[in-house]
């Protein structure tokens, strides 16, 4: 299975879902060289953003990334507003959908500090520079602090 | 004599100090060049470049496992 994150994005823009995407694209949309696979985004936990979630990736046949050996995912909606994260593999690759993003907040917060870019010719918003280095300085794991220099570099440069 | 591939005396040389994130990134070994280089292009540009980096390994992959099935 092929990582399209064009095709992930594009499901979720055309489907109408509340989200931002966050993790090592975002990180990749502002500049940095750390190369990453899957898609991550923060999305509404809410009845109607899952449901919109669940349409956008029904033709992708969304999979519990932990247990792909159940088939494609059963939970609905209402379900799913429950959750806190969602970790998916579909047919287009990984994708985690997360409801939280300390010490952000959720998607209003991380909404709220995003840039909106044209991606693969859609209108997308990522979590704005200041957010991620705060999210990367949050996690400290080895791995964050190597993509906290880039980040770092490439706001002090476009100043 | 440092190694052809640590380049930070040219990346030292090729740029002025933004600040003190700029040089530790020097310092740290990123490649500079690279990030200029993606700074120069619009953030659309970037992700489908790296998109297009992602194919490329998969069919890099997918070749090296054709030819281990062929030995």
């Amino acid at each position: 299975m092929q990582q399209s994150n064009d095709r992930l994005l594009r499901c979720l823009v055309d489907g109408g879902v509340d989200f931002v995407i966050v993790g090592g694209i975002a990180a990749i949309a502002h500049g940095a060289l750390r190369t990453t696979l899957d898609l991550d985004i923060v999305a509404a936990f809410n009845r109607d953003n899952m449901d919109r979630l669940l349409r956008a990736l029904r033709d992708l046949h969304p999979r519990n990334a932990t247990r792909p050996d159940l088939g494609e995912l059963q939970a609905t909606a209402e379900e799913l507003a429950r959750y806190r994260n969602l970790y998916l593999v579909t047919d287009s690759g990984e994708l985690d959908v997360l409801g939280e993003l300390p010490p952000v907040g959720g998607y209003a917060e991380a909404a709220a500090g995003a840039v909106h870019v044209e991606l693969f010719g859609k209108r997308c918003a990522v979590l704005g520079l200041d957010h991620l280095i705060a999210i990367k300085e949050f996690l400290g794991r080895p791995k964050d602090q190597e993509a906290l220099r880039e980040l770092r570099a490439i706001r002090e440069r476009l100043k | 004599m440092s190694a052809p591939i640590d380049r930070r005396e040219v990346f030292r040389t090729a740029w002025p100090s933004y600040g003190p994130a700029w040089d530790a990134a020097v310092e740290a070994g990123v490649d500079m060049l690279q990030l200029e280089r993606n700074l120069r292009l619009t953030p659309g540009e970037r992700v489908a470049q790296h998109q297009d980096a992602l194919e490329f390994a998969e069919m890099l992959r997918a070749s090296m496992r054709d030819a281990a099935v062929q030995r």
